[in-house]
């Protein structure tokens, strides 16, 4: 594992639209809505996803595991914060680097305010912690 | 609480046997033994710990190091992925063996071992008081 320092962070504000929007995260490089670049040691301690699906779903692709080249010490906060429509999360999914979220191939913050914290465990494996929203009251008869 | 530095990061990658009781992997702070974690260095502390463990050909269990061994540095996290394998994957706290040894640890209050779920499960250890880990579980999401 190389030696790493806590240096960066990042926020990101997406929103859906009409036939969804998809977001591409990319580890080095930046791409559109990347991730900010590894820099020699440094790696992005914490990136922050707030999601607005209010016109519309979003898709959030994970970059490869094995783009963080060992640097696990990433975390991922992505939180569903408005809009009624769905938030999909995606791992990194060609061969022969698949990943999985705890062994899962996609996950969905299904209510408002559902949150995930994705850290990095192994080499193809992030650990996908679920803190989830409010209930919603049932509707008023 | 300690001033902490984030500096050091280390992995494990455990694998269980056949043996009876399978393997049993003993994590020591700060001193370098077998398994161990790596070095305190000066004000450093390891931050986190990635250990992978692949079941296999047998049980794997983990002896965490007494709490006491991070003398009020409470930052190292430690995250245990079971991925491969169908035998037991074992958590067990630090447990006084003689009355000169540091005080029983626990897991979110239980003194017990954890045995791992499900593959794929990951564990998230973090000190979060005197003797006391916080043992978040991740058994996957949606759950």
């Amino acid at each position: 594992m190389p030696t790493f320092q806590k240096e960066l962070q990042g926020k990101i504000n997406l929103v859906g639209a009409g036939g969804g929007n998809i977001y591409n995260f990319v580890l080095p490089t930046v791409i559109g809505s990347a991730l900010p670049n590894a820099i020699d040691n440094q790696v992005i301690e914490e990136v922050y996803i707030i999601c607005d699906s209010t016109l519309g779903t979003i898709t959030i692709n994970l970059p490869d595991i094995a783009s963080f080249n060992n640097a696990w010490n990433c975390k991922i906060y992505i939180c569903r914060t408005a809009g009624a429509n769905g938030v999909t999360v995606l791992p990194y999914s060609t061969e022969p680097n698949e990943d999985t979220l705890n062994g899962f191939t996609a996950l969905n913050l299904t209510n408002l305010y559902d949150t995930y914290y994705l850290h990095i465990v192994a080499d193809d494996m992030w650990m996908a912690l679920q803190c989830a929203g409010p209930v919603p009251p049932p509707p008023i008869p | 609480m300690a001033t902490i530095f984030k500096e050091l990061v280390g992995r494990l990658d455990l694998v269980g046997s056949a043996d009876m009781g399978g393997n049993v992997y003993n994590l020591y702070l700060p001193t370098n033994v077998g398994t161990s974690l790596p070095h305190y260095l000066d004000n450093q502390v390891i931050e986190e710990v990635y250990i992978i463990c692949d079941s296999t050909l047998g049980d794997i269990t983990i002896n965490l190091p007494s709490t006491t061994v991070f003398n009020g540095i409470w930052n190292t996290k430690i995250y245990i992925a079971w991925m491969r394998g169908a035998n037991d994957v074992n958590i067990v706290p630090f447990t006084p063996v003689t009355e000169s040894d540091p005080p029983q640890d626990s897991l979110n209050g239980n003194t017990a071992p954890y045995t791992m779920g499900l593959l794929n499960e990951a564990v998230y250890l973090h000190q979060v008081y005197d003797f006391t880990w916080m043992k978040l579980v991740c058994a996957g999401p949606n759950r």
